[in-house]
Order: structure tokens, then sequence, then C-alpha cells
């Protein structure tokens, strides 16, 4: 059974390379960014509302970034799993250019000096560094998750220069 | 009453471990799809999720309760922490190592312990690795099934 459903699924993996080159030249194209959604107009005005509040307002932002969202121990928690999974997409997965490789040590660097520091004054956690943490935690998900064209061919590089 | 070993733990803890051990397989098992995707193999099953929240779970307990007593200046609240997510993030991988060449390691580290050349060579011919680096996260069964070939029927 298993030998037919493998051979069965043969061209719709080809499908699937032939979509990826297609969707790879297109990016590699510099006249055809992809396409305006309303989706950017609606980040694009809650961008500026944000810088707008930052100018004239940065009493009430600040009231805002300082909500209170967890306790201490969430705080060290959530700053725990960041410092985790980029340290495991540093050393464990290791499938990265050489600028995400800077991005995930420096913020593994980075989250190590702020978890002391966050120790030493007992810090509750607050929305401005949940935000913050959430975002180092999904880059490092993308890394974790990805197996990028250009690790497959570093990879495939390397595979034919030891043979 | 005797004093339970789990009296001074926190149920947060054992659930951070637990959920920390799912997202990384999670993630893993989809990196591991990408790529089988990409080189046309059948897909690994979702249900490995379950064991490895499991292993998870139990590791990252396990470190937490056992190491602040053997260090106790791991036993502050970042320690503890750090020590549940570690185990959750790194026992199903090396849980994954042990099952796929578990006896092979400890054979060939204890013959490394003998410094014998003809033990260490003994070793390396009884203990061949198989050729695969992602655990169970990687398929290796495709081999054709052969109630699936079609032959002369008696």
């Amino acid at each position: 059974m298993s030998t037919r459903k493998y051979s069965q699924t043969r061209p719709q993996c080809l499908d699937h390379s032939r979509n990826r080159l297609a969707r790879w030249s297109r990016a590699h194209n510099p006249l055809s960014a992809p396409a305006w959604t309303r989706s950017h107009t609606l980040i694009l005005i809650v961008l500026a509302l944000l810088t707008a509040l930052m100018l004239l307002a940065p009493g009430l932002l600040a009231d805002v970034g300082r909500l209170r969202v967890g306790s201490y121990e969430h705080s060290v928690m959530l700053s725990t799993s960041a410092v985790l999974l980029n340290a495991w997409a540093l050393l464990g997965v290791r499938a990265m250019g050489p600028g995400m490789r800077w991005a995930h040590l420096l913020t593994v660097v980075g989250l190590t000096l702020r978890a002391a520091e966050v120790r030493m004054g007992g810090e509750d956690l607050i929305l401005s560094t949940a935000v913050v943490l959430t975002a180092l935690i999904v880059l490092a998900c993308r890394t974790i998750v990805r197996p990028n064209e250009t690790e497959r061919l570093t990879r495939l590089r390397q595979g034919l220069a030891e043979d | 009453m005797t004093q339970s070993i789990f009296a001074g733990l926190d149920w947060g803890l054992v659930i951070y471990a637990a959920l920390m051990a799912a997202v990384m397989s999670t993630m893993m098992t989809l990196r591991a799809r990408n790529a089988q995707r990409a080189a046309g193999q059948t897909l690994t099953p979702w249900t490995t999720l379950i064991p490895d929240t499991v292993v998870g779970m139990i590791t990252g307990t396990a470190l937490a309760l056992g190491v602040p007593d053997l260090v106790p200046r791991l036993g502050s609240i970042s320690g503890i922490t750090l020590l549940a997510g570690a185990g959750g993030v790194l026992g199903p991988q090396v849980w994954d190592l042990v099952v796929r060449d578990g006896r092979g390691l400890l054979v060939r580290w204890l013959a490394g312990l003998v410094k014998s050349p003809t033990v260490t060579q003994w070793a390396e011919q009884h203990t061949a690795t198989p050729p695969t680096t992602g655990g169970e996260h990687v398929n290796t069964q495709v081999q054709p099934d052969p109630a699936a070939v079609p032959g002369p029927q008696p």
C-alpha cells in the first residue's frame, strides 16, 4: 500500500517545486513587489497613530506600555522561553545565514542581561516587554520551522565537495 | 505521614515544561515535514507530538525537582524555570538520540575508556550508526510493503 501511495504523490511534489521556482523568480524580480492590500493600509494607519501618540502624548503611551499583564514568574517564564528557543535555533537547528546568526546570538546575550536586571528588581511582566519578547519568540520559531533554500543549497554544495 | 517529593512542586512549572516541549515538538515536526515535502517523502505524522510532550514534561519536572537539591544556587525562580524549560526543550531530543543509538553510544564510550585499539575497533564494527540525523522526525521506513507488491497469485 505504502509504495502505491508514495508513487502517486510524485507528480504533486513536482508541482510543488515548480510553484516554488515560479515564486522564487517572482520574488527576485525587482519590478514586482507584492500587492498592497487593505491590511497594509490598516498597519500604516495604526503605526502612524502610534508614532503621533509617542510624539504628542508620551505620558499616555508610557502608561499603556507599563500595563501589568503578568506576575514576576510570568516575566521569568516568557524571557526564559525566548532565550531557550533562540539558543535552540542557534545551536540545535543551525540553518541560517550570518545575519540571523548574529540576531539570535545578540538576542540570547541581551535577554540574559535583561533577565538578571529583572531578577534584581523583581519586576512584573509589563505590556511593552511582553510584546518585544513575543516578537523574539516568533522570530526564533520562524528560523526553526523553515528549511530555507539558501541552507539547502549550502548543504548540497558541502555534500558535493565531500564526494 | 511521609512527605511527598511532589509537595514542593509548582504545577505552573510542570505546565510550563509541557508547553515548551509541545512548542518545540510542533516546530521540529513542521521543519521535518517541510523538508520531507520538498524531498517527495511521506510526511511524519502529527501523533509524535503526544509522546514528545509527555517526555518533555517528565524531563522538565524531574530536572526542576532534582537539580536544586544538588545545586542549591539553582533554587531561585529563574533557575527552576530555566531547568524546567531546558528539560522540556532538550528532553525529547535526547530521548530520540538514546532510542536511535543509545546502546552504540554507550558501548563506544566504554570502549574509549579502555584505550585499547582492538576494543575500539570491535566497538565501531558492532555499533553501526543508522544514517539519519533527525530521530523519529526523519522518515527512514520507505521500504516497499511486501503485501502491496503485485505478484503472481497462487
